[in-house]
């Protein structure tokens, strides 16, 4: 009988082995829960510089990846140099929320440009559509416009990589 | 400025924790160090003041929406009112870790500043556990979660708080949650001083009491608050949906409360000793495993905060020490501090025992449903979910003998009593318990488990009752009720009652509420109506709103019954500052029911068509009201003056 005393050691100790492989061995890239993934990118109404084209018929039939950031969002410089590292590679758009042309300016001549285009959204109002928590965010589309992947936050080199080779097949790119 | 200042006092609270943890051992002997007991209660003093001030200015920090610093940029925007500035300080994870630790520092200086009560040796005790305690949640903040990292350049705008923590009741759910949980690190630590000593004494379970039952009542209203919040806020119709985190939540609640009737029976009866010790260390370190399933986002939940593998790491290395060391500490000192008296199955000390087996078996089928989805995905890798009629099954047939075991309990005394004694003390109560059930079942039927619910309630309350009348009467005759014998029971027994008749009111209303309640869901326009239980419904219109920092678009609803008539609002808000909507229901009261509509998204866009969800909630309030009462009865018990022979006097034995 004298064991008995040891079962609560025991017990905790098991299920502390369990935690620790959950952790290690984590899923990755399990999107972050939102209603939006695997639906077609919503219809906003928010438009290029000088209003010359709207950003759904600008990414028909393309697969790209749109990033929403602004000049005043301190996480965005941070994440700045991971997109210019890609902007060869793949289609990167960009979404200035709730920014003015002229700031967006001044903070792509300071930073360089990864964008192939940057659409408006100064208000902030369409933004909504897409379920947006914070800048920055992006979003990886395939050609018909669906959303593949979310990330919300600050992406990394690391994490770009995963969600491009996970998602971004040699077929539906480009 | 003020910023580094908080981040170096945070710091240097560290570096005297280690400091103290370091002299406290004689290395040579491997033993501790008693002489340094003086410059340890100093240092302690110091390192506590320094976090309380260091979480302080985090706070102004808040308030002055200082965007320079990362975790107020994140957490914080400049137009929101002022309480939830303030509130936003402890809405996220690095915030209210700090308020975690300065919680804990008060609860510290409380403890120095009784200190002269208890023995030196014990005391030592107790303050090296909290160091080690302090030292490893210091850690853990500026290692791996630190609030006052700065950011450049500074931003004019922060990203705002959740919207649905933008709530009062929210605002003060995670302090009184936190201060029940930290709360329990006293008992904890008392626990390890004890087990250190080699001795549990009565005066022990009489020193620790007060501490266990203030936590416990912090954590009743705490998680009140909580399931009143989700109730209204989330829209979600209900007021407990076995969330993982909620779980976790009440684990350490159902066994805080095993402790309490535990370490009565310590108190009383000098039995139970290394159970009361285990539960200590167990229900101390239920909050730690809630801690680190929250904070590691490990489980998904509403509640998962922001998940880093590398806090998940270093709060589970963390659990495994504190936890392990703890667990074999008692398996090695267990035998020296159980006696082998015996305990007697019929007397207040038996039921109680029972009771605390059904309690620490319901916590248990609980902790099992809570993981179990974790153990069937490292098995078998596939992701499956456990819901509420898990719960439901497993928990309420223990639950049900519990509560017909405090009953008996209530009525029985300490020591052993013979069955016939039982018998005379009991027979009216059941009598009692048979009229008002029948009484109740032929006015008004139901399914069996809602019967079932109502007996236990009005179990609980007869039982009260007839102890309370077999205190006043002497020889057990109701002719010789003595009314000025009111006065002689003692404070803590009427907050014994108290905690019990607010059970019992609980009881009433989750099985009145689940009995009664009706509900219905569909796709309404403006103009058309619904009929539900007695109400006529109609959505007359729709308004459309710009607040301070949201947009609100309110449905307005006329309900008719028994022809008085009024008016329910339900919005939908978009926050603009983070994009986010969400729904405040239109909630119409009287004081038991509740009549509670949900208005949601416009679907497909301009057709008007939206799904409205009504609900009824006959005497529900009785839930929240009874987690209450049981609270009260907490607060009766504690500022009962028997414990100031443990608490504030001073110990008649010494420690």
């Amino acid at each position: 009988m004298n064991f008995i005393k040891y079962i609560p050691l025991i017990f905790f100790v098991t299920i502390s082995i369990f935690f620790y492989n959950k952790i290690k061995y984590k899923k990755n890239l399990e999107p972050l829960s939102s209603a939006l993934i695997k639906k077609k990118f919503p219809q906003l109404n928010i438009y290029g510089i000088n209003n010359e084209v709207d950003i759904n018929s600008y990414i028909k039939n393309r697969s790209v990846i749109i990033n929403i950031f602004a000049s005043w969002c301190g996480p965005c410089r941070i994440e700045h140099k991971v997109l210019k590292r890609f902007s060869t590679e793949y289609n990167i758009i960009g979404i200035a929320y709730k920014d003015s042309q002229k700031n967006i300016n001044n903070f792509l001549d300071d930073l360089g440009n990864p964008y192939e285009k940057v659409f408006f959204d100064s208000s902030g109002i369409e933004s909504i559509n897409l379920g947006l928590y914070g800048v920055p965010e992006t979003f990886f589309l395939d050609k018909e416009s669906i959303i593949l992947y979310k990330h919300v936050g600050p992406i990394n080199e690391e994490e770009f990589k995963k969600i491009t080779s996970k998602f971004f097949t040699n077929t539906n790119l480009r | 400025m003020l910023i580094e200042l908080a981040h170096i006092f945070l710091i240097i609270s560290f570096l005297l924790f280690s400091l103290q943890i370091f002299i406290s051992i004689d290395y040579a002997n491997f033993k501790l160090r008693y002489s340094v007991f003086d410059p340890i209660k100093k240092l302690s003093i110091i390192s506590f003041i320094l976090i309380v001030f260091a979480f302080l200015i985090l706070i102004i920090g808040y308030v002055n929406s200082d965007f320079s610093v990362l975790n107020v940029y994140n957490n914080s925007h400049s137009n929101k009112p002022l309480i939830y500035k303030i509130s936003g300080t402890w809405g996220n994870h690095e915030g209210s870790l700090l308020m975690w630790l300065s919680i804990l520092s008060i609860y510290g200086l409380v403890f120095i500043s009784l200190i002269k009560r208890v023995s030196k040796s014990f005391s030592f005790k107790v303050l090296f556990t909290l160091g080690i305690v302090n030292a490893g949640f210091i850690a853990f903040t500026i290692f791996t979660s630190n609030p006052f990292i700065r950011t450049f350049p500074v931003p004019e705008e922060g990203l705002g708080l959740n919207p649905v923590l933008q709530d009062p009741g929210l605002a003060f759910h995670p302090p009184l949650l936190y201060m029940g949980y930290v709360g329990l690190t006293i008992p904890f630590s008392f626990a390890i001083a004890a087990l250190l000593e080699g001795e549990v004494s009565s005066s022990w379970a009489k020193l620790v009491r007060p501490w266990i039952l203030a936590s416990w009542i912090f954590l009743t209203l705490g998680i009140t608050l909580g399931s009143w919040w989700a109730y209204y806020e989330l829209g979600w119709g209900g007021w407990w949906f076995w969330d993982p985190v909620e779980n976790v939540s009440l684990l350490p609640w159902l066994l805080t409360t095993a402790l309490l009737h535990s370490v009565r029976v310590t108190e009383k009866r000098d039995r139970l000793k290394g159970w009361t010790i285990l539960l200590a260390i167990l229900s101390f370190s239920l909050t730690l495993l809630g801690t680190f399933i929250v904070r590691s986002g490990l489980l998904t939940s509403v509640h998962a905060f922001a998940s880093d593998p590398a806090r998940g790491i270093f709060i589970l290395s963390f659990l495994v020490l504190i936890t392990a060391g703890s667990l074999l500490l008692y398996a090695t000192k267990l035998e020296k501090i159980e006696n082998k008296k015996s305990i007697y199955l019929i007397s207040r000390e038996g039921g109680l025992l029972l009771n605390n087996i059904f309690l620490c078996a319901s916590a248990t089928t609980i902790l099992i449903g809570t993981l179990w989805p974790l153990i069937i995905e490292i098995i078998t890798g596939t992701d499956i979910s456990v819901g509420a009629p898990y719960f439901k099954i497993v928990f309420l047939p223990l639950i049900f003998p519990a509560i017909f075991l405090s009953g008996v309990s209530i009525n029985l005394n300490w020591k052993k009593t013979h069955l016939e004694d039982i018998y005379n003390k009991i027979w009216k109560l059941i009598a009692i318990l048979l009229f008002f059930i029948t009484i109740y079942y032929f006015l008004f039927g139901g399914p069996l488990l809602i019967l079932l619910g109502v007996a236990a309630s009005l179990w609980l309350f007869t039982s009260i009752l007839n102890d309370f009348l077999n205190k006043l009467m002497e020889k057990s005759k109701f002719s010789k009720i003595k009314f000025y014998r009111v006065k002689k029971i003692r404070l803590s027994t009427y907050g014994m009652y108290l905690a019990h008749l607010g059970v019992g009111v609980f009881i009433l209303g989750v099985s009145l509420s689940e009995g009664m309640k009706t509900y219905y869901e569909g796709v309404k326009t403006v103009g058309s109506s619904v009929q539900l239980s007695k109400f006529d419904i109609k959505f007359e219109k729709l308004e459309r709103l710009k607040k301070e920092n949201w947009l609100s678009e309110t449905g307005i609803f006329s309900v008719e019954r028994n022809e008085a008539s009024f008016q329910i609002k339900a919005e939908r808000r978009i926050y603009l500052d983070t994009g986010m909507p969400s729904s405040e229901a239109g909630i119409k009261r009287n004081f038991f029911s509740h009549l509670y509509i949900v208005m949601g998204q416009e679907q497909p866009a301009g057709s008007g068509k939206r799904v409205i969800r009504v609900y009824h909630n006959p005497n529900i309030i009785l839930i929240w009201l009874g987690s209450i009462i049981m609270a009260f009865g907490g607060v009766l018990s504690l500022i009962d003056g028997k414990f100031k022979s443990g608490f504030l006097r001073k110990p008649r034995t010494k420690l």
